[in-house]
């Protein structure tokens, strides 16, 4: 009997210390997925509707979702599989449709940018664009400021990123725009040129995704454009949260040898940290094609491309470890592809179209292991 | 032309009201003043974006293969209108039954105002 309650103990805690993958889905639910085998192991409903952001709490051990409807917010305990706390943001006459959003280091606050809209008798006015901070513990709305109208936010969403000392917040669009945490006032901006491919620029900026990233550091693929010549040129850039500085390091000029239609994904990054992945996407609509490129980071240079067939909207992730490189977004299935060669190992299919929330990945809980 | 004239001061209040709620009711492509928020009538849409029907070129090339990987993403997270029943809220359940649009499209429901 003992021997058995120890095993069935020891099994459970194995699917939980395992890495996983977490995908929102339009049934109003948080799948949790096998990082190996890429099967579900469970399926977590949330109270409040369909999630179209989440975010990993800084215990590792939480997910934070905002969910569509009502403007609901949701805390999933992921060693639970439960949703533990969940409200909504919206009354019968207004919505407040926050969108993006990122947690302070405390796991307390979450900023985020709301515009309120109140129904009228025959209409809904849209209030101005805010910063706004959530209150995780009151539910509160607890300090909100308007944005700076000559730095009107990007039409699909900023990434958000709190500095590591809780001081700054940082919204990733465009160009970087710095604010301060305790007032929301505006006191910064740095220009950034940003891949022209329309809606994938936001996805360069969300250091959350990606686990083997620096918490200090945010790094990604940049263009920019020299200023005699103006001839458009990509490189890997590295901006440290602390002392807010930019490190850019050229490696060719935009999409070489394509046209000028195009972009880059985020940049993925290997375990180590040596080896960088992307996808770079050439033309448009019926002429698009794509491709991995590989990079050596300590070099920074580009290693070696390959083309796949790509659908025309899709998200790019990684594995734990960073073996796989995963394509998903835009439907239920997943494509799994070896990060050493570039090349399709298989298709997963979810069943279960997946929001446009994104991807959490987490790496096996090895301190759970110790506590048992 | 104004074929009524307020003669009592009831009537000079009302025609006062009326005047004043002009400014609430315009065409949507006047030549207002460009900083005044949209007027949304509620029930109605402004975004005529391409999207789950066509692309931005007019065609259908630039659509998910196929348009129904696109079915939930462009109405429910991108708020384009599309031809289908309102998610968000007079019909949350509409679609439960259809986990994937891809496969499952078969089951989704038909509603009726």
């Amino acid at each position: 009997m003992k021997t058995i309650a120890s095993s069935i103990v020891f099994a459970l805690f194995a699917v939980h210390s395992q890495a996983a993958i977490y995908l929102a889905t339009y049934q109003g639910e948080l799948l949790t997925i096998d990082d190996a085998t890429y099967s579900i192991v469970k399926k977590t409903k949330l109270r409040t509707g369909i999630a179209r952001e989440m975010i990993l709490m800084p215990d590792k051990k939480h997910v934070l979702l905002m969910t569509n409807q009502y403007s609901g917010i949701e805390v999933v305990d992921l060693e639970k599989g439960e949703v533990v706390d969940s409200w909504q943001v919206d009354t019968p006459s207004t919505r407040l449709r926050p969108t993006s959003m990122a947690i302070d280091p405390t796991g307390r606050y979450v900023y985020t940018m709301t515009a309120t809209y109140t129904k009228k008798v025959d209409r809904w006015d849209i209030g101005e664009d805010k910063l706004a901070v959530i209150d995780l513990t009151s539910h509160k709305v607890v300090r909100e400021e308007l944005f700076p109208k000559d730095k009107k936010p990007d039409s699909f969403g900023m990434s958000f990123r709190v500095s590591p000392d809780g001081k700054s917040l940082y919204l990733f669009g465009s160009s970087v725009l710095i604010f301060d945490t305790a007032t929301l006032k505006f006191s910064k901006e740095i220009n950034l040129e940003k891949p022209i491919y329309p809606g994938m620029s936001r996805v360069n900026f969300i250091p959350e995704i990606d686990p083997h990233d620096s918490p200090d550091s945010v790094t990604a693929l940049f263009q920019t454009e020299d200023p005699y010549v103006h001839k458009r040129i990509f490189g890997l850039a590295k901006f440290d949260l602390n002392t807010r500085t930019f490190d850019f390091t050229p490696i060719g000029t935009t999409v070489p040898g394509k046209n000028e239609e195009g972009g880059m994904s985020n940049v993925r990054l290997s375990a180590d940290r040596k080896s960088g992945y992307a996808v770079a996407s050439f033309g448009e609509h019926g002429d698009k094609t794509c491709q991995f490129w590989s990079f050596d980071i300590p070099q920074k240079a580009l290693k070696s491309r390959q083309d796949f067939t790509c659908n025309s909207r899709f998200y790019f992730s990684s594995s734990h470890d960073g073996k796989d490189l995963l394509i998903f977004g835009a439907g239920f299935e997943i494509g799994v592809y070896d990060a050493a060669t570039l090349k399709l190992k298989k298709t997963v299919n979810l069943g279960y179209d997946v929001t446009m929330a994104g991807m959490i990945v987490l790496p096996p809980q090895a301190n759970q292991v110790a506590a048992r | 032309m104004k074929h009524l004239k307020a003669i009592n001061s009831k009537a000079s209040r009302l025609e006062a009201e009326a005047e004043s709620q002009k400014h609430d009711v315009f065409a949507l492509q006047s030549g207002r003043d460009a900083t005044k928020q949209p007027h949304i009538p509620v029930g109605c849409s402004l975004a005529f974006f391409p999207g789950w029907e066509v692309d931005s070129a007019g065609g259908t090339a630039g659509l998910c293969q196929p348009a129904e990987r696109d079915l939930y993403d462009c109405y429910a997270d991108c708020f384009w209108p599309a031809q289908v029943p309102d998610h968000l809220n007079r019909y949350p359940d509409w679609s439960k039954k259809c986990a994937a649009a891809t496969q499952d499209w078969r089951n989704l429901d038909v509603v009726f105002p």
